[in-house]
């Protein structure tokens, strides 16, 4: 058995290896694509093109002006006239105004606690915003908001901090937040979506492997030949899934420390002998899925149309997109589906947060769960296309 | 325009891949009407050529041109004329559509007036008989179905210059006659030129010229009977029922190039003589030297064909001249296995497969003994195939029983397959796989130690010449070369009962001769059962025993000799016209005797009033000033097998009308 | 010779798009992946996916535990964009809880939080973000900033207050916002039209790309090598049924987004439909072009996740705007067309603009286009080796 298994693993490799193309495109997509899907920021509010109408041209108004920076904020237009607004948003070049009417300065100096009515002293500043990318924009304006509050403290602080309305020296009640993000200290997306790439990869290569090639064994009628020797079906379902499970292990080692960690420093935190061990768990089991579409194809093109049919609603409801907090119920049940999503979140945990199998065992659980039913799945309709 | 009549030109053509030359130093014309066959071994480039041809291959060297365009430097301007059928059983279809609709797209490829694509299409859906199935799917026919859609597809647009590239490989005898008719309409009507290749050389007998090709060059070229002519007096035929040694005598004959064993007849082709010798003469000498007679051996000349010309060119080209002789090294290595004699191999009892409503095998009975070879002969879409699987435990079997080798097929499977080898009708190597790599999956699957895998690889590589190509992709090999690799590759853990399903298609003249001489020897030293499908005729004088299968059921089952007996005692003998205006003369005949057909050049057909039926063509021919040759032929294989399917087709006509 | 010359040659053309469209009709899997899964993810999509994210799930580390803490807490808590895990005393607790994603930010309070703030002085609280999903990690870090604004300058007020001041007084500045095209901040007008974008990208390119290359592994290649059919035909032939398929897609999307999803559409449906034309022959041109230059259909394949599927998720400005990218990155994007298209849709659906906005990404998309068909037929060879 094993030494059939080993004769039909090497001729799997053999011809793998033999189609030059292929190995090219799959260095390139464990390499290559994957810098530049990495590349790719994935943080919203990152130089977010504003555009400034500065009507009162000021000492005030442009010490405001100065908080709004990179990274959140970049200021691509100073605008001369009201007309231009509409134009700067309308065409995209600027995606939020920032309208600082006449006499800022003058109504910010002029504040007081003391003083009768609301409107007396108190500076407008208008923020006008494309709403467009909605997502983007409520966070740019929360970003701004957050800015003015801040303003307006170290106003309050600079104007009436000075006892003349009786209020204790130099400190204010208020709230500092020392803010760390975990894992990731400096939000660098490229640490997210590089290794979001590599799970791609993984999951479809794995998967394109083993069904092409035994896509290419039903077309070139080698089963047949196949069947009349002594191996049986189980040897010959290996031997597919093997090489995938080797080859997409072995480039993803290499993505992982070339890429992902030496170009974008992202760290390695978890054990890698876990992390291999649940990958080669998963590459077994979207090769198993892969193994089933291509029992079902009846030509190469039926198999590669099949596997994108599995693969886009695979991709797109692993959480990739959208954390799971912002799955709808509905939705979040549907991702349970896709086996992508356990892995997914394993492979981040693992390698994110160095967690444990203590913390990931549901996930393995789902990743064994799926790996069983498309093995035994595939396997029996295997068995029965070759019977 | 130069020289008007001659249509295809080519001159000095080379082609050469990043490795291997294909083609060096090609030149022949092609005039006008003629049909131009090009023969030679498998690899000699003779796809190489016609794919140059077709303006789809760029060549290094040289220059092609059809009707005065050049093909290397306008081969866009050539393609409105051509029409190119590429290797392979109707690889150029569409599975998903119909056949109707493959049509249509061919027409609106070609844009073909709706006048003329009526008329046409009519015409060839009537020649190929393919009308009543206008609606299935092209993926739902036969092989040879697909090759007449394919045909059709081609001739559709009447081109003035067909370039096909074995048309024929793979297609039952049947519907190869259907096929040539065609041709030769298409060429007597509209003076259409053709360039064809075929591993059949019956067909290229029908050829007005030949171009043999070897290793990338012409080594022969000419009609058929100026090729013929160059081998007078040559080849004889003796008994071959006579004693082993008197044969072993023969083999050991110093004048001897070839010697090929048919049926109960052998072929002698001997060297060419020095001058003023007759090699009939030297043979006799030779044999009563060693105390044979010449009435013995019933010693007659015979007259020499395409294939004797091919061999003699062959042979003496060849750089191994002892290759031929190679199969008893085999022998003597191998194993042997003992098995009882006379054992049963395979025995069924009405085993039948459905698909459906359809029934690819219809409660088949078969007792086959150990070490016979059997032959199972039957056009395209028969069962042949289907029967095989089950028998290898490939298929499932809807009803009946089978027994292999003493265990049932379907407990046994397992145990079987170390018993059984099978080589499948299309090609089943791994194509990105050299030859060597192929055969050591096989072997390692099969279990053989590294040492004993390594020493049978060896073996087999040197039995069947695969030297020089065991390197190679498989996929890059051609045709013939292929089969002889799945072979070796059957034979890897030396079974005792080996199924071949069409093993020789598309395969040389000589390789074939080479692979039966293999298969003689493995039925006789060591004892293996041989099933085997075929469709060259020729190769069914080689079996023991035939069976002939028409739509899933058994015809009859009977050695060569007595199912030839039963046709004459059905039919009648054969009748032959040999005339030098065959298709002149086929034309005139045609009318007045519905059931003659073209074999190689000759017209021929069963006649139960043979005396009657032979004044009767003297007249006709004689009325038209055709000198022809008429004569009674003993009936072949192909005759035998034809008149048993077309009995049984009219038969279940009969009954299908009544019933 | 009354042969049919090269001037009817649009009938050669046809035979190819009659044949190509039988074949798609035939096939259930590639009707399939042609109408089906594009449907299946806009309504996935549409209903399940929200943008906004919401009960974050938060812990406290409150060691201090009396009003002034728990005041600070329930602002956190009141706000729909929290929900409270626990509120404990021991930060390794918390750690613990973010260790194993049942919690996404730690709040942590220092000891002498109360006494602090009441003394009129500053505190600082430690925030802990899961970082591992930066734009997750991005909102919280909005929403925590947002919401601890929100209380000190209450918190100011209060203070203020006590001193005897005119606590009702606005603070010097006052922020006025006002949104533009999309006043509520619908995420359902964003998310839409983007997956119009994505998948008028990927399945065409798909689609395209099995085109040519499954006639050169099954030969049925030849029949166009050997015909008089020029190279353009052939591309034409290939494309035009493909591009209507996927333009049958894009009315199907248009539609549901209109009537099921109720986005607002302002803009011209005559631009975007004649954009959306444009964007659907370029993408099955990327197809093709992948088709053209490879030899198998698993290198196509391949190719074409890995040349539109992936930069199409990242780069078109699905999510973070092309501006937001660095040089490197707004590149790629305008190597990819999903960004000009994504430019004319986004525009069209929420901007009432004229033709003359959208003109650049327009004539930028037909250059693209030109482009692409222009390297295909100079790659397309009607030849063998």
């Amino acid at each position: 058995m094993w030494r059939r298994l080993r004769v039909l693993v090497k001729k799997e490799f053999l011809q793998l290896f033999r189609d030059i193309p292929i190995v090219l495109i799959l260095i390139w997509g464990f390499t290559g694509a994957i810098y530049v899907a990495g590349h790719a920021i994935d943080i919203e509010v990152n130089h977010y093109p504003i555009a400034v109408y500065d009507l009162d041209n000021s000492e005030s108004s442009r010490e405001f002006l100065a908080r709004l920076k990179p990274p959140q904020f970049k200021i691509v237009r100073y605008l001369e006239d009201d007309g231009q607004i509409a134009q700067t948003l309308d065409k995209g070049q600027a995606s939020l105004v920032v309208v600082i009417p006449p006499g800022f300065a003058r109504d910010v100096s002029a504040h007081s606690f003391v003083g009768g009515g609301t409107s007396a002293g108190q500076a407008q500043l208008q923020v006008i915003s494309d709403g467009t990318q909605s997502r983007t924009a409520m966070l740019a304006i929360a970003y701004i908001a957050m800015i003015v509050a801040d303003f307006n403290t170290d106003l309050v602080h600079m104007l009436h901090g000075d006892m003349t309305v009786g209020l204790p020296a130099s400190t204010l009640p208020q709230v500092n937040l020392r803010t760390r993000v975990a894992f990731n200290p400096n939000i660098d997306s490229a640490w997210f979506t590089s290794l979001l790439e590599m799970f791609n990869m993984i999951t479809i290569v794995s998967m394109l492997l083993t069904a092409a090639a035994l896509v290419r064994e039903k077309l070139y009628n080698t089963l047949d030949q196949l069947m009349v020797t002594p191996t049986n079906p189980a040897e010959l379902f290996l031997a597919k899934i093997v090489p995938a499970l080797c080859v997409t292990l072995t480039l993803s080692m290499v993505s992982l420390f070339a890429v992902v960690h030496l170009i974008f420093d992202t760290p390695v935190r978890g054990n890698l002998v876990l992390f291999y061990l649940v990958s080669a768990l998963y590459s077994f089991s979207v090769a198993s899925l892969g193994m089933f579409i291509a029992v079902f194809a009846r030509n190469i093109a039926q198999a590669m149309l099949i596997l994108f049919m599995l693969l886009l609603p695979m991709l797109f409801l692993s959480g990739a997109l959208t954390p799971p907090e912002s799955m709808s119920p509905m939705m979040s049940y549907a991702s349970l589906l896709s086996p992508m999503r356990y892995y997914m979140d394993f492979g981040y945990q693992v390698i994110f947060k160095g967690n444990g199998i203590a913390y990931v065992w549901p996930d393995v659980l789902g990743i064994v769960v799926f790996g069983a039913c498309f093995f035994a799945l595939s396997l029996a309709r295997f068995k029965k296309m070759l019977a | 325009m130069g020289d008007s009549t001659a249509v295809i030109q080519v001159a000095g053509l080379a082609k050469r891949y990043r490795k291997t030359t294909a083609v060096k130093d090609v030149s022949f014309t092609v005039e006008k009407g003629q049909i131009l066959g090009l023969i030679g071994p498998d690899g000699a480039g003779k796809t190489s050529v016609i794919q140059c041809l077709s303006g789809v291959l760029s060549a290094n060297q040289g220059t092609l041109s059809i009707a005065g365009i050049d093909c290397l430097a306008a081969p866009e301007k050539i393609k409105g004329l051509i029409g190119y059928m590429p290797q392979g059983l109707g690889l150029n279809l569409y599975n998903s559509l119909s056949v109707d609709e493959n049509i249509q797209f061919f027409r609106e490829l070609r844009a073909i007036p709706e006048e003329q694509y009526q008329r046409n299409r009519e015409r060839l859906l009537e020649m190929t008989r393919l009308k009543p199935f206008l609606d299935r799917p092209a993926e739902k026919l036969s092989g040879g179905m697909r090759q007449k859609l394919a045909l059709i597809c081609t001739l559709l647009h009447l081109p003035d210059v067909l370039l096909l590239d074995e048309p024929t490989t793979g297609v039952d005898p049947i519907s190869r006659r259907d096929f040539w008719e065609i041709i030769h309409d298409i060429v007597s009507e509209r003076q259409v030129t053709v360039l064809l290749s075929t591993a059949y050389l019956d067909e290229a007998e029908r050829c007005d010229s030949i171009v043999m090709m070897h290793a990338g060059e012409v080594i022969a070229a000419g009609t058929p009977q100026e090729l013929a002519a160059e081998l007078d007096d040559r080849v004889l035929q003796v008994s071959a029922t006579g004693p082993e040694p008197v044969l072993a005598s023969i083999r050991e004959w110093q004048g001897l190039q070839s010697l090929d064993q048919v049926g109960e007849r052998c072929r002698i082709l001997c060297l060419p003589p020095a001058a003023g010798t007759k090699p009939s003469e030297a043979f006799t000498d030779y044999m009563s030297s060693r105390q044979v007679s010449a009435q013995a051996l019933d010693l007659q000349p015979a007259r020499p064909s395409l294939e004797d010309v091919f061999v003699a060119h062959m042979t003496a080209s060849r750089e191994d001249a002892s290759a031929e002789e190679t199969p008893r090294a085999v022998a003597a290595s191998n194993r042997h296995k003992n098995i009882p004699e006379r054992e049963s191999a395979v025995t069924t009892r009405g085993i039948s497969c459905h698909f459906g409503d359809f029934k690819a095998v219809d409660r088949v009975d078969l007792a086959i003994d150990s070490g016979e070879i059997f032959g199972l002969l039957g056009p395209n879409g028969a069962g042949k195939t289907t029967l095989i699987k089950m028998l290898c435990g490939l298929q499932r079997i809807t009803s009946g029983t089978a027994r292999v080798l003493g265990c049932d097929v379907l407990t046994g499977k397992k145990a079987l397959r170390h018993r059984i080898g099978y080589m499948s009708q299309k090609f089943s190597l791994y194509r990105d796989l050299s030859a060597r790599e192929n055969m050591a999956l096989y072997g390692g699957l099969f279990g053989l130690a590294n040492r004993e895998l390594e020493g049978r690889i060896g073996e087999l590589i040197g039995q069947f010449q695969l030297d020089k190509f065991s390197q190679r992709r498989v996929g890059s090999l051609p045709l013939g070369m292929r089969q002889r690799v799945a072979l070796a590759c059957a034979l890897l853990h030396q079974p005792q009962l080996l199924f071949l399903d069409e093993p020789t298609s598309g395969v040389d003249p000589i390789a074939r001769r080479q692979f039966w001489r293999a298969i003689h020897e493995l039925t006789q030293r060591q004892g293996v059962t041989v099933i085997v499908s075929t469709h060259y005729m020729d190769e069914a004088e080689h079996c023991h025993r035939l069976g002939f299968m028409r739509e899933g059921r058994m015809v009859v089952a009977d050695t060569p000799a007595a199912l030839k007996a039963e046709a004459v005692t059905r039919d009648g003998g054969l009748i032959a016209v040999m005339t030098e205006q065959f298709a002149q003369a086929f034309r005139l005949l045609k009318p007045v005797f519905s059931e003659a057909i073209y074999y190689g050049r000759r017209i021929q057909w069963q006649s139960r009033n043979m005396d009657s039926d032979r004044r009767e063509v003297e007249k006709i021919l004689s009325g038209h000033g055709i000198e022809a040759n008429v004569e009674e032929l003993p009936l072949s294989v192909e005759e035998a097998f034809v008149n048993f399917i077309e009995h049984d087709s009219r038969r279940a006509r009969v009954n299908g009308e009544t019933g | 010779m009354g042969k049919p010359g090269s001037v009817i040659s649009l009938q050669r053309c046809r035979a190819l798009i009659v044949k190509e469209t039988r074949e798609l009709l035939r096939d259930p899997i590639y009707l399939g992946l042609a109408f089906f899964v594009p449907m299946l993810l806009l309504q996935l999509f549409g209903y399940g996916l929200s943008l906004d994210v919401k009960h974050l799930p938060i812990v406290f580390v409150d060691p201090d535990n009396n009003a002034v803490s728990r005041d600070y807490i329930d602002s956190f808590t009141h706000s729909e964009y929290f929900e409270l895990v626990s509120v404990t005393r021991d930060a390794a607790e918390a750690r613990d809880l973010m260790q194993r994603g049942t919690a996404r930010v730690i709040v942590e309070l220092p000891p002498d939080f109360a006494r602090l703030l009441t003394g009129g002085d500053a505190a600082e609280v430690s925030v802990h973000i899961d970082g591992s999903f930066p734009t997750r990690a991005e909102v919280i870090e909005s929403y925590v900033t947002t919401i601890n604004a929100l209380y000190n300058q209450q918190a100011l007020r209060a203070y203020v207050e006590d001193f005897g001041l005119n606590a009702d007084l606005a603070m010097p500045v006052e922020l006025r916002v006002s949104i533009w095209y999309n006043p509520t901040l619908e995420s359902i007008n964003m998310i839409v039209p983007g997956l119009l974008v994505l998948i008028l990208m990927l399945f065409p390119a798909i689609l395209g790309a099995l085109l040519i290359v499954r006639e050169k592994e099954d030969g049925t290649i030849f029949n166009l090598y050997c015909s008089p059919i020029a190279r353009w035909e052939i591309l034409a032939g290939k494309a035009v049924p493909y591009i209507m398929v996927s333009f049958i897609d894009f009315l199907l999307i248009f539609a549901a987004s209109i009537l099921q999803f109720g986005v607002h559409f302002v803009g011209s449906f005559l631009v975007l439909a004649s954009a959306a034309l444009l964007y659907c022959t370029c993408t099955i041109g990327l197809g093709l072009l992948f088709s053209i230059l490879t030899r198998t259909q698993l290198a196509a394949m391949l190719l074409t996740f890995l040349l539109t599927v992936t930069p199409a998720f990242n780069y078109s400005g699905f999510t973070s705007p092309v501006a937001s990218m660095d040089e490197l990155g707004r590149l790629i994007a305008h190597a990819i067309p999903a960004t000009y298209f994504m430019d004319v849709v986004r525009g069209s659906y929420l901007k009432r603009l004229g033709f003359e906005y959208y003109a650049g990404d327009i004539i930028a998309l037909a250059i693209y286009t030109a482009a692409v068909y222009g390297l295909c037929l100079a790659m397309l060879k009607k030849r063998i080796g």
